[in-house]
């Protein structure tokens, strides 16, 4: 499947889920919502040291959630 | 590291300045560590393929809520390692062990990285601007870099829309093989744009979407990367374009099983101008415990990547126009498995802060003979 297919079928399934989300969730109705388990990155700071190490490791860097720069041993 | 004393001492003061009554700070001290080990490494400066690397990496992250719409934030890191390409260096030229037969003095030592990275963040109405700046320094490297990132919440937070922009200024030291020496420093930029959005769903499910665009030009070449060209003995650097275009798109979703526990599933796309192809998908659980004082996470990641069509892992005849062996370019799939824990112990009266403890233990594996330990220690304070 080439580049175009791929992104084709993610803006798809990126539509579908955001067609899904029209219902307003008020402040209130929010507790597990804030909860920190809920949170995109739980653990926060050491989540970031380990996307770090993927973007020296892997050639997939840069971009969303990834580090676009160097250092670091990445020799 | 005198300009992580000066970062600090700024930091600090500024803190102090913008301090008042709803200023809530948090102290955040990590302690990364990676034992990496391996023998598929054929960009190898000594031709071992030896990969072995030992990172330390001690951060500090200050955050201050300075009052209810902004907030200071920043970072100072530095790092100690070895050589990823020959377990040791020449602390003066940052040579691997094979180089330093040469006549080089050759001590095993310690190659090190300094570095720090602050930021504000200010909401107006329904927006939220993040500009951000950072600078870092190794033997080999350097960056200056900056960045903006504006959001933008609709429907009482339930859609949050955010862009960014950064912009990488860094410099890349290659060791010239032929010459068994340093060259000069050489200009490498990185220009990135990224966009997302943010949706909850319902009382226990929310979405993110997100795509990115980076453009990186100038020296794009590992500073002590080579290839074979003939027998193990002969080498040279790797030749990479000086022009490399990179497109990804992620999505995360979230939803909450029980109150003390969350599904996570995150997938990222990945292509760039060398032709390299990525999947990533990362299924994780997060759990709380002891009435939220205790978080625990465990994770699942598995990544694929083709091969860059300028890679071979064998000779090449001569020296080509671009050539790599580098096997962070090659194809493979990585798996990884890891177990995150944190613990906020209830505090007693007339403490001066809220501690949280926390530690991590994540193994990574590569197709291509890599493999990594990971351990992180990590003590906050929030006063």
């Amino acid at each position: 499947m080439g580049c175009e297919a791929y992104m084709k079928h993610i803006v798809l399934a990126l539509l579908a889920a955001l067609a899904c989300g029209c219902v307003r969730v008020h402040q209130i109705d929010r507790e597990t919502l804030s909860k920190q388990i809920m949170q995109f990155e739980p653990m926060g700071n050491r989540q970031a040291f380990l996307n770090d190490f993927h973007s020296i490791r892997e050639g997939a860097s840069g971009g969303v959630g990834q580090s676009a720069g160097g250092g670091c041993g990445c020799n | 590291m005198a300009a992580i004393r000066r970062f600090l001492f700024t930091l600090s003061l500024a803190l102090c300045l913008a301090r008042s009554a709803y200023a809530k700070t948090n102290m955040e001290l990590i302690v990364n560590s990676v034992y990496q080990s391996g023998n598929g490494g054929k960009q190898a400066f000594d031709g071992t393929g030896d990969q072995a690397l030992t990172l330390y990496e001690p951060v500090l992250y200050i955050n201050s809520q300075l009052d209810h719409n902004t907030s200071v934030f920043g970072s100072a890191v530095f790092d100690t390692f070895t050589s990823a390409s020959g377990k040791a260096f020449d602390s003066d030229t940052g040579a691997s062990e094979a180089a330093g037969r040469g006549g080089l003095n050759l001590i095993r030592g310690w190659q090190t990285r300094a570095g720090f990275d602050a930021g504000v963040s200010k909401r107006y109405g329904g927006w939220q601007l993040t500009p951000t700046a950072g600078y870092s320094s190794e033997l080999s490297y350097k960056s200056v870099h900056g960045g903006l990132n504006a959001q933008r919440f609709f429907a009482e937070d339930n859609f949050v829309a955010s862009a960014g922009f950064f912009h990488y200024a860094d410099e890349a030291k290659p060791w010239d093989v032929a010459a068994a020496k340093f060259t000069g420093f050489k200009p490498k930029t990185t220009n990135s744009l990224n966009a997302s959005v943010t949706q909850i769903l319902n009382a226990r499910e929310i979405v993110l979407a997100g795509i990115s665009y980076t453009r990186q030009g100038g020296f794009l070449e590992g500073t002590r990367n080579t290839v074979s060209t003939g027998t193990l003995t002969e080498r040279a650097n790797e030749v990479l374009p000086q022009r490399r275009d990179k497109f990804s798109a992620n999505a995360r979703y979230v939803r909450g099983l029980r109150e003390d526990l969350a599904f996570h599933l995150d997938y990222r796309y990945y292509a760039d101008s060398w032709e390299i192809r990525a999947h990533t998908l990362e299924p994780s659980l997060a759990a709380s415990f002891s009435d939220e004082k205790g978080l625990l996470r465990v994770h699942y990641r598995r990544y694929s990547q083709t091969a860059a069509e300028y890679y071979r892992a064998g000779s090449y005849a001569g020296i080509q126009p671009v050539m790599t062996s580098d096997s962070d370019l090659d194809k493979f799939t990585a798996d990884e498995g890891g177990l995150q824990l944190s613990y906020a112990p209830e505090g007693g009266e007339g403490d001066l802060a809220e501690w949280t403890w926390g530690g991590s233990a994540v193994y990574y594996k590569r197709s291509n003979d890599l493999k990594a330990v990971i351990l992180q220690f990590s003590v906050a304070a929030k006063f």
